[in-house]
């Protein structure tokens, strides 16, 4: 049964690299899993005779098991051979089951990455013929750890997962786990900041005593020749493994069963019945336009959509960290210290980077409803901006007020829009020109290989050429700063920046909206892959 | 282009054709719909239907043809064209997050048509397609039945002259599906013009007068459904056009025993 599920995944990934859609995403992914292999193996290999080989082994380990265990959680990674559902109809025994999926998923590219990553460990540590071998079993028993609890977890949380506010939740808790306890970092330990060293330390030091230390404590101890400690650490992996597959082996049955969508529909708020549905009362000037319309659904998706509210919190969490440390120093800032919540900007371009991949494959409805890329544009532009308002305000206000720099509030305020206007421009050219699907987030268990990295190169390459076009309002406004007084700077500046940011944004929408006018099909069929069929 | 009663076609589409990657999906498609008519394509899985509907409502690219609909070119001025066609398309993608009551706000406000306007018919609409009662709640958690009535709503709501259907009757309850075909019956008196996709053959010979029937790509045979039924059924004569052989041998094991 083992060989049948091998075949199959087999299959299923050589099938998947006919349709060119999926070919270009495969080789994407695949290319950037190579990278991260490579990296990782270089790294672990780079470290033989370094001072922190062991603690930074320790955490290597440790990321890469806690990666295996929060990521395929959120729908990446995954595929339809590890849906039991698909098997529920097969007349196979549970232990045959098991048996098959365990295999189906440790055949992957993930898998290889992992095994290529962590196998720089063996020419970091070994010292001798006895140790060489523990390291190896060191490495393949933290593999099977990775691929057992992602796949065990999964199949324990697929009642929550399977229901459309379970996944809601779960995308918001582990998205405030990732990002609260580096908040709380920076804020209570100054000293350790910035020390690679001491900071490996630390972390090695916490992890060596959870799962997700055994693995580099196996390894490390073989490397030190302390090889029954090596046995006992991978025997406690194995240990957990097995724990881990008596649970995935009842969790199956239940998985398998699992209606999709088990929590009853709740209706949206709607207090009084003679509102306009769509345009909250709290935005009564968003016009009653096709632009307007686009603003208001923009608003909506921000609040009740995850794949909106993730990114904006991590855009949140920049300004909350530069506040933080603003804070701790508030004293020793110069006023002009102010100007630098501006930085709060730039994570808000993730908001703008792929706006027609959001909409996915319900981008037919408006091409239906005629070509007015123009205010289908402006209308998303409003409505990120319509966010990213308070998002800018609230960080300027708290540090003028902690640093006593108010006169530089207005300056601060004001510049926002024209840089925005820059932020938008970018935004609106890469989604036009580089438009890719979201995986899709009904089943959490299927998902398209190769788009992370498609966002992240887009992502990078419109940063560095923000950084770019948003270069010639720094150099003005720190001219002006030093030539001439506060106020006729603040007056200067907002004018300059105004003029210049709408000026870019008109080129930049005006470039989208070319490229677009006539290309709407085309679009359509880039964010919602499945429909080229 | 003056069809046999002197007035414009509603839909006229000339050697459409697509193909993806190595597969015809539609070789060449002629077809003309008279303007007021109730008109089927009916045709095997693959043959077509929906890639011709997609193509005929500006959403889908053709590799070569043209198509018209109400004497406008799709693909040379598709804002005029997508003014007086409502779709109901085979795929239900929508914007999950509204409700149904804003996702019909939402379609209303994209063609620029009066909010109260949009209001009335949003309400009349809901009340007859039976999802009042679901209004405010998320599309992300209606089933399959209650999306494809609210896309109908959506398709419905600015009073097209042309309705593309595809497939509009798949997991509509019965007590919907005679609201449905009443309100379509109303949609053609009053001198509108549908175009529905499906492969029942009960419902097209029900409800059409004329049908064009699919297969591998192109129109084998279109004209008024009398005319091509004749005494028998629309089945049979589809069967026999699409050339199945009947009279396949039967499985001798099955029921026999399991393996």
């Amino acid at each position: 049964m083992a060989r049948k599920f091998a075949r199959l995944k087999l299959r299923l990934v050589r099938n998947g690299l006919r349709a060119p859609q999926y070919a270009a995403l495969f080789t994407i992914g695949a290319t950037g899993s190579a990278i991260l292999a490579f990296v990782g193996f270089v790294f672990l290999a780079g470290l033989r005779g370094d001072v922190m080989q062991d603690n930074a082994t320790i955490v290597t380990f440790a990321v890469i098991t806690v990666v295996w265990t929060v990521v395929p959680l959120l729908g990446f990674g995954t595929d339809e051979t590890l849906d039991p559902q698909r098997l529920a109809l097969l007349p196979l025994r549970r232990g045959e089951l098991l048996r098959g999926l365990l295999v189906a998923a440790l055949i992957g590219v993930a898998p290889l990455a992992t095994a290529l990553a962590l196998s720089g460990s063996i020419v970091g540590l070994t010292h001798g013929t006895a140790s060489g071998l523990l390291i190896l079993l060191a490495i393949a028993a933290t593999l099977l750890l990775c691929v057992i609890v992602s796949r065990t977890l999964i199949a324990l949380l697929s009642p929550l997962l399977r229901s459309r506010r379970g996944r809601d939740i779960l995308v918001m808790t582990i998205t405030l786990a990732v990002v609260a306890p580096q908040a709380f970092r920076l804020f209570s330990s100054s000293s350790h900041f910035g020390d690679l060293r001491n900071e490996m330390a630390e972390v090695a030091g916490r992890v060596r005593y959870t799962p997700f230390g055994l693995g580099g404590i196996a390894a490390t101890e073989a490397g030190k020749g302390h090889l029954v400690h090596s046995v006992e650490a991978s025997a406690a992996i194995l240990a957990l493994v097995g724990v881990l597959l008596f649970l995935w082996e009842r969790a199956i049955p239940r998985a398998m069963t699992t209606a999709d969508t088990a929590v009853p529909a709740k209706a949206v708020e709607r207090s009084r019945r003679h509102d306009v549905p769509l345009f909250s009362r709290w935005l009564p000037f968003l016009p009653r336009s096709r632009a307007g319309a686009t603003a208001a659904k923009e608003l909506r998706y921000f609040i009740r959509d995850p794949r909106r509210r993730t990114p904006l919190i991590a855009a949140l969490v920049v300004p909350a960290l530069f506040m933080i440390s603003t804070f701790r120093n508030a004293a020793n800032h110069p006023h002009a210290i102010t100007l630098l919540a501006l930085v709060s900007l730039l994570p808000a371009s993730g908001l703008t980077l792929n706006q027609f991949g959001l909409d996915g494959a319900a981008l037919w409805s408006t091409i239906v409803t005629g070509n007015d890329v123009r205010a289908d544009l402006t209308g998303k532009n409003l409505g990120t901006a319509i966010v990213i308002t308070p998002i800018i305000i609230v960080p300027s206000v708290a540090i003028a007020t902690l640093t006593h720099g108010w006169g530089y509030l207005p300056l601060t305020v004001g510049l926002a829009p024209g840089l925005l206007g820059v932020i938008f421009a970018t935004g609106d050219v890469v989604s036009a020109w580089v438009p890719y699907a979201l995986p899709d987030r009904k089943n959490p268990l299927v998902a398209n290989p190769g788009q992370g990295c498609v966002g992240f190169i887009a992502a990078m390459g419109a940063l560095a050429f923000d950084v770019v076009v948003l270069a010639p309002v720094g150099l003005v406004v720190a001219a002006m700063l030093s030539a001439f007084p506060l106020a006729l700077t603040t007056v200067g500046g907002i004018v300059f920046a105004s003029v210049y940011g709408y000026g870019i944004w008109l080129i930049g929408r005006r470039l989208a909206v070319g490229h677009l006018q006539w290309r709407m099909p085309e679009l359509l069929v880039a964010v919602s892959p499945r429909q080229a069929g | 282009m003056a069809d046999a009663s002197g007035g414009l076609p509603a839909l006229t589409a000339r050697g459409l054709r697509k193909v993806f990657g190595t597969k015809i999906a539609v070789a060449q498609v002629d077809l003309e719909v008279r303007a007021g008519s109730f008109f089927g394509i009916v045709g095997p899985n693959g043959a077509g239907k929906t890639t011709t509907l997609r193509m005929a409502t500006g959403l889908l690219r053709p590799d070569a043809g043209s198509v018209h609909v109400e004497g406008v070119d799709v693909w040379a001025d598709p804002v005029a064209a997508k003014k007086v066609i409502g779709v109901l398309p085979e795929d239900l993608a929508l914007f999950e997050r509204l409700s149904g009551r804003e996702l019909l706000m939402f379609n209303g406000a994209l063609r620029n048509m009066d909010a109260g306007v949009v209001t009335a018919r949003s309400e009349e609409l809901l009340e007859l397609l039976g999802l009042t009662d679901a209004a405010d709640t998320l599309v992300v958690d209606y089933s399959h039945g209650m999306r494809k009535k609210l896309v109908l709503a959506a398709a419905l709501l600015h009073g097209p002259r042309l309705l593309f259907l595809d497939e509009p009757f798949e997991a509509i309850d019965p007590v919907s599906a005679r609201a449905i075909r009443n309100l379509l019956a109303h949609f053609t008196e009053g001198g509108g013009t549908i175009v529905f996709s499906s492969h029942v053959m009960e419902l097209v010979e029900r409800l059409c007068d004329h049908v064009a029937v699919m297969a591998r790509g192109t129109i084998v045979w279109s004209g008024p459904l009398d005319e091509l039924r004749g005494a028998g059924s629309l089945e049979d004569a589809f069967v026999q056009l699409i050339g199945e052989a009947s009279d396949r041998p039967a499985l001798t094991w099955l029921g026999n025993s399991p393996a």
